[in-house]
């Protein structure tokens, strides 16, 4: 298999660790990522304000897989949303997509609508397969108590991601944690949102919202808060570290990315999967697979 | 279309005021101003002016869980984020975020990312742990970025905009 | 013209009549106009115009005209041919003319309320339709009637309420009954219940009354466990195929004693009550229960033969085989009544995962005297089915914090617009038995959107409650979680009243859900041959013309079948209909009208298509002195014209939609149409008066917009249509021609819609092969509810016509010769 692979903003200057790890459980499970070149941001912080410049630039970069004939992959629920958002829109509605053709023509560029875009979670779980997986692992984490957080975009509005996965109770990245036999907890504030997007908007409500989920973590003691976006990654990585410079409050709740996770169970050390990048250490983890 | 409509198309008028949105909404637990039942419901009887400078109209955090439990199928999200771009439009409120973001965008291709607005321009220092990382280094066209942002001239409603605010 | 054409022309005499229907017509279109229009048209010897043609000056207009003209034809264009076409052909019959010398033109639902905005625009239309309807009444022939014996016997089909009212009302005037139930016997899920509102008695005493009433009446048949499969005949003359069930318990023998289900062994879940009880494999759903004879569930049983060795009659037959009951009926009821949506997938309730969050008709289980707890509420994660005492045992205090949700699933676009109207009020009732009969302490939220309590004495007995102390809060409830260890809920809501979101704290949780249509209502109604509207309930035929009646002659509705409705409602439906059949049948035979199919035997070559198509073996070919020759069982006849359609030679016709009517009625509308509507883009749809036609009636009713440059012709069904009717639109100038009719599967007269698509199908190549283009021609399904997918269809058409210009027809002046 053989896709785009859209980096996006954050993940390629602020979370390597994020992209090394999942680069490698691509490559282990036998799929060819090509760098988009000449990509621009997806739009997704403009669909707030400004429409026509989110769609823009999002029919852009679709344009631009377009034309390597590739489906589109992100490791950000950011990303997702707004390409496959956009996407939809303009294999919809004709007259969007003839007035933004207008605009890509200067760039060689056309949107024709023939690709998808996938959160990487999505491939794993709809392209790759639980079965083929799960043949890729080599180590079972059972002696981990982790728990998920899917986050927001990346399930909803169900209507632009395919109604991939439970809009409401999402379960996907579940399934995924689960076969690496990790112990993968239920806790109340599960489906809460992390509040990022408030940062610089409301900052109360942003810090409100992770300091509930951070007390309901604190209480089940995880070793790792697994997730699947940048946005949330850093809002409860760089917010714990908030709260504890600013608040006195520690929680000490361990963040990492899924495919670090993952790496792990497929025989990759901590090391390899850039554990030793991630700000609040999952010390037991990186013990266990030093 | 003027936002009026843009909102009728987004169900507006549909809403029955059954409260869902605001039974799960995670902010209206922990900001009592915030009602997206209420905003929908001032939206629709007193107009769009009068729902544009309330302060929590800013309160929303797009998690969209609203708009996916509503039974009505209103829109109820993307009708405050087309508020938000109202509101922007007419120089009522621009956040700063917004404009650092889209300043940004026009200069380096990127956003300024996702958390508290610090810059993530790809400098030498990334790319020298990318490299040391075997990451890549990511091909960018800026000129793009900025061509959009040019044709769609929302950095004058920013600016513009934000300098007659007094922002 | 040729003279002899014309000769024949010059002695038709067309009266043409507008009405204003108050403003509703003339306020949007000028009727004065439109009789000046009409005037000018040949044969048109008077056009009038009238406030209201249908009250009785308006009427008197017509009759007298038609005296004083000497007319011999009638246009009158008002609202749609389903309201009141009858009515100008009762007045033709009354002023001595056959009733088929009559057109009617649809000016309301298909001009002025869906082209309001413009009133020029809306005038033009209707002159384009009036000089449709003109052209064709000149065409109209005298169709007869004949008269016809029919079975004073009903069949029933549903025991609950309304179908046992409907059985005491026929049987006791006389009529032969047939009541026929799919459960081991009668009463319907009101049996289920421990009380009935708004009075609160109990069901059982009402039905306990009724099935008395069941045995006085000798001429009331009872046949319970066994279900209709087949129906062939006509109105008046039915006959149905009916499967008994094995009971394995011999009817006849039994006495009722119920050793048999003390003796058995065996438990399984009940699903009379909801799977929160056990029951024998040999059993009776409840102790009231008529017939009281027990029924054995061969797949629980583990043939160990007690209940054999006990029986002092020796009922029971583990031999007995399924049985088929053909039955002779004059007109049938269907009372097949709800069922309980099952809400799992509302995810944010948790139903089906948090056990102690049920519905509202497994509170009733848990409240029915007669229950598993014998009226006390329970949490199921208390209960435990105990292997030794072989029954249910509650572990675990009684539920003291309730929360009933109203509306789940109904009004939620994401499962069901409608209301279903009765959770408002069992809501109430629970609430109140609990606080007047459980516990008057108990803490029960009801969190509803809009309490719905309209009917008599629902007001009042909504006060009940509040007076009890129920807390009512304003606010759909967004999510439940559930503590898992103590097993708790918390209800989160809205108050709405106050713009808070709150959060209760819950012992249970009681989702009022959805009432739709029984089990199998799908199926029975294609076996029927009546129609189910887009909620899945059947269909009647006017919510006010025929509450009760379908579309199919004899066959009428009662009860929760056709939408949800509480007991007296569902009591007075079982009424109405036996009085329907009543009015039917009362005289022993009924009118016919005999606008069925007809073959011309000078034209018919005996190739038996019509056979093949015919879906009711109306139409067969027959050896005659001529030779081979189609004849048609005009009592058999339906009516769909699928036959006409199909016909290679047009020998084959239906009455009153002709080739030369219909051909009318397309030129006259199109000559017109180019004239007025000029270098605007011509859309000709045909309409199955089933679906799309009354699509477009729900349109004109909501006042949907849409182009006013779409005409629509009414077939009797989308099958009627001839491939003849579409390449004769495009020769006289539609640029696009489309057919709406049912969606597969819910077509009126079986299948016509196929056959219509398959001769769609082969048009479009054909169209494709002359040079036309076949993407002019679409065929849509367009079902009766569906307005906005009408109007959405008419834009589209319209579109489209635009996007392809004038069809190298149109464009070409003279077009006589091309097809």
């Amino acid at each position: 298999m053989k896709l785009a692979f859209y980096l996006g903003c954050v993940i390629p200057a602020k979370l390597p660790n994020y992209e090394l790890s999942a680069r490698k459980v691509f490559e282990k499970l036998g799929v060819e990522l090509v760098d988009m070149e000449d990509f621009i941001c997806c739009g997704f912080p403009f669909e707030l304000f400004n429409h026509e410049t989110w769609l823009k630039m999002a029919a852009y970069n679709l344009a631009l897989a377009e034309k390597q004939g590739l489906n589109i992959v992100t490791l950000c629920n950011g990303c997702a949303n707004s390409l496959a958002h956009a996407n939809k829109l303009l294999k919809e509605d004709s007259k969007k997509r003839e007035e933004v053709n207008e605009f890509l023509k200067k760039y060689g560029l056309e949107f024709k609508g023939t690709i998808e875009v996938k959160h990487f979670i999505r491939v794993l779980y709809e392209d790759i397969g639980l079965d083929k997986i799960k043949e890729n692992i080599t180590k079972e984490l059972s002696e981990f108590k982790l728990a998920t957080h899917t986050g927001c975009h990346v399930v909803r509005p169900s209507e632009y991601m395919d109604s991939f996965d439970n809009p409401i109770k999402p379960t996907k990245l579940d399934e995924l944690v689960n076969i690496t036999k990790a112990n993968n907890i239920n806790y109340l504030t599960k489906n809460l949102c992390c509040g990022n997007t408030s940062r610089g908007l409301n900052d109360n409500v942003s810090i409100e919202l992770l300091r509930r989920k951070m007390k309901d973590l604190s209480k089940h003691e995880v070793d790792a808060l697994v997730t699947i976006c940048p946005a949330c990654y850093l809002q409860y990585e760089m917010g714990q570290l908030e709260l504890k410079t600013k608040f006195k409050e520690v929680y000490n709740v361990p963040v990492v990315h899924y495919p670090q996770i993952l790496g792990l169970a497929m025989g990759m050390s901590a090391k390899e999967v850039g554990l030793d990048m991630n700000k609040i250490k999952p010390k037991k983890i990186i013990e266990a697979f030093k | 279309m003027n936002v009026e409509e843009a909102l009728k198309k987004l169900d507006l008028n549909m809403c029955y005021q059954c409260g869902t949105c605001t039974g799960t909404c995670p902010v209206a637990r922990v900001e009592s101003a915030f009602n997206p039942r209420r905003l929908i419901d001032e939206a629709r009887l007193y107009g769009v002016d009068h729902v544009l400078n309330k302060e929590e109209l800013w309160f929303c955090t797009e998690c969209f869980m609203c708009m996916e439990k509503c039974p009505q199928k209103v829109k109820i999200t993307e009708i405050i984020l087309a508020l938000w771009e109202e509101a922007v439009k007419r120089g009522i409120k621009i956040p700063q975020k917004f404009v650092g973001l889209a300043k940004a965008v026009a200069s380096t291709g990127i956003s300024t990312g996702a958390y508290g607005g610090k810059g993530t321009a790809l400098s030498g220092m990334i790319l020298k742990k990318r490299e040391k990382l075997g990451l890549p280094i990511p091909k960018i066209k800026q000129e793009v970025a900025k061509d959009i942002v040019e044709s769609t001239g929302v950095l004058e409603i920013l600016e513009g905009k934000s300098k007659e605010g007094g922002e | 013209m040729s003279e002899k054409e014309k000769k024949k022309n010059e002695e038709i005499r067309i009266g043409f009549f507008q009405c204003h229907c108050g403003v509703n017509i003339a306020g949007s279109v000028d009727v004065k106009e439109v009789v000046e229009y009409a005037k000018k048209l040949p044969n048109v010897v008077v056009a009038k115009d009238h406030m209201f043609l249908c009250s009785d000056p308006g009427r008197n207009l017509v009759k007298e005209a038609i005296k004083k003209y000497n007319l011999n034809r009638v246009v009158s264009s008002h609202c749609t041919p389903s309201l009141h076409q009858e009515t100008f052909r009762t007045v033709l019959k009354e002023a001595g003319l056959n009733p088929f010398f009559h057109e009617n033109v649809n000016s309301r639902e298909h001009a002025s309320w869906v082209h309001y905005r413009d009133k020029k625009k809306a005038t033009d239309k209707v002159k384009v339709l009036v000089a449709g309807g003109i052209e064709r009444v000149k065409h109209h022939k005298p169709i007869g009637t004949m008269r016809l014996k029919v079975k004073k016997s009903v069949l029933v089909i549903g025991g609950g309420p309304a179908g046992i009212q409907a059985a005491l009302d026929l049987g006791k005037a006389g009529y032969k009954v047939y009541l026929v139930d799919r459960r081991p016997h009668l009463g319907g899920n009101m049996a289920r219940l421990g009380k009935v509102f708004p009075t609160d008695d109990c069901p059982i005493c009402i039905l306990g009354k009724k099935f008395h009433e069941l045995r006085q009446v000798k001429e009331i048949e009872v046949i319970t466990y066994a279900e209709v499969k087949e129906l062939s005949g006509y109105v008046g003359n039915y006959k149905v195929k009916i499967e008994k069930k094995p009971r394995y318990v011999d009817e006849e023998k039994c006495i009722g004693c119920l050793t048999c289900v003390s003796k058995c062994p065996v438990r399984v879940k009940s699903e009379w009550y909801e799977g929160m009880d056990v029951r024998p494999a040999i059993y009776i759903n409840y102790p009231a229960q008529f017939p009281r004879i027990p029924v054995r569930d061969p797949e629980a049983c583990i043939n160990c033969g007690v209940c054999k060795k006990v029986c002092p009659a020796d009922a029971i037959d583990f031999d007995q085989k399924p049985e088929t009951i053909e039955l002779e009926v004059g007109a049938i009821i269907v009372a097949t009544g709800y069922e309980e949506w099952k809400p799992y997938a509302v995810e944010e309730y948790g139903y089906g995962k948090y056990k102690n969050v049920i519905t509202q008709l497994e509170l009733a289980q848990m409240l029915n005297p007669e229950g598993p707890t014998h009226g006390k509420p329970f949490k199921p994660s208390d209960a435990r089915y105990d292997k030794k005492k072989r029954k249910l045992v509650i572990e675990g205090e009684p539920p003291k914090k309730y929360v009933f949700i109203h509306c789940v699933g109904s009004r939620d676009e994401k499962y069901f617009s409608y209301c279903s109207k009765i959770c408002c009020m069992y809501s109430i009732k629970h609430a109140k038995m609990i606080l007047m009969d459980v516990d008057p302490n108990a803490e029960i939220y009801l969190c509803y959107m809009d309490i719905r309590a309209f009917s008599k004495g629902y007001e009042e007995y909504y006060k009940q409650v509040q007076k009890l102390g129920a807390r009512i809060v304003r606010g759909k409830p967004a999510e439940i979680r559930e503590d898992p260890k103590t097993k708790k809920l918390y209800v989160k809501v809205e108050d709405t009243l106050l713009g808070k979101p709150i959060e209760i704290e819950a012992d249970l949780v009681v989702l009022a859900s959805t009432l739709r249509p029984s089990k199998g209502t799908k199926e029975l109604a294609d076996i029927l041959r009546i129609t189910t509207g887009e909620d899945g309930f059947l269909r009647e035929l006017h919510p006010k013309v025929g509450p009760v009646d379908t579309v199919t002659a004899g066959i009428f509705i009662a009860g929760a079948a056709s939408g949800p409705k509480d007991i007296p409602e569902s009591v007075a439906q079982g009424s109405a209909a036996a009085a329907r059949a009543m009015s039917l049948l009362g005289k022993g035979e009924v009118e016919i009208i005999l606008n069925k199919a007809e073959v011309n035997q000078e034209l018919c070559i005996g190739c038996g298509i019509c056979e093949t198509l015919c879906p009711y073996g109306a139409i067969k070919v027959h050896e005659t002195h001529l030779g081979r020759k189609a004849k048609v069982s005009e009592v058999e006849c339906q009516g769909c014209g699928a036959c006409a359609g199909g016909c290679p030679t047009g020998a084959v016709m239906r009455r009153n939609y002709e080739l030369d009517q219909m051909f009318a009625q397309i030129e006259g509308i199109l000559r017109s149409a180019k004239e007025i509507f000029k270098d605007e883009p011509i859309v000709l749809a045909f309409a199955c008066k089933q679906c799309a036609y009354a699509a477009s009636e729900a349109a004109g009713t909501s006042r949907l917009e849409y182009p006013p440059n779409v005409f629509i012709i009414r077939i009797p069904c989308s099958g009627t249509i001839d491939i003849a009717h579409v390449l004769k639109a495009f020769k006289e100038g539609a640029d696009v021609v489309y057919v709406g009719g049912c969606e597969p599967g819910s077509c009126a007269f079986v299948d016509g819609n196929l056959k219509a698509e398959k001769r769609i199908q082969f048009a479009k190549r054909l169209l494709d092969a002359i040079g036309i283009g076949g993407d002019r021609l679409e065929i849509f399904w367009i079902p009766a509810p569906e307005s906005m997918k009408f109007a959405e269809v008419a834009k589209m058409m319209v579109e489209r016509a635009k996007k392809l210009g004038p069809t190298p027809l149109r464009k070409a002046k003279a077009v006589k010769e091309v097809i």
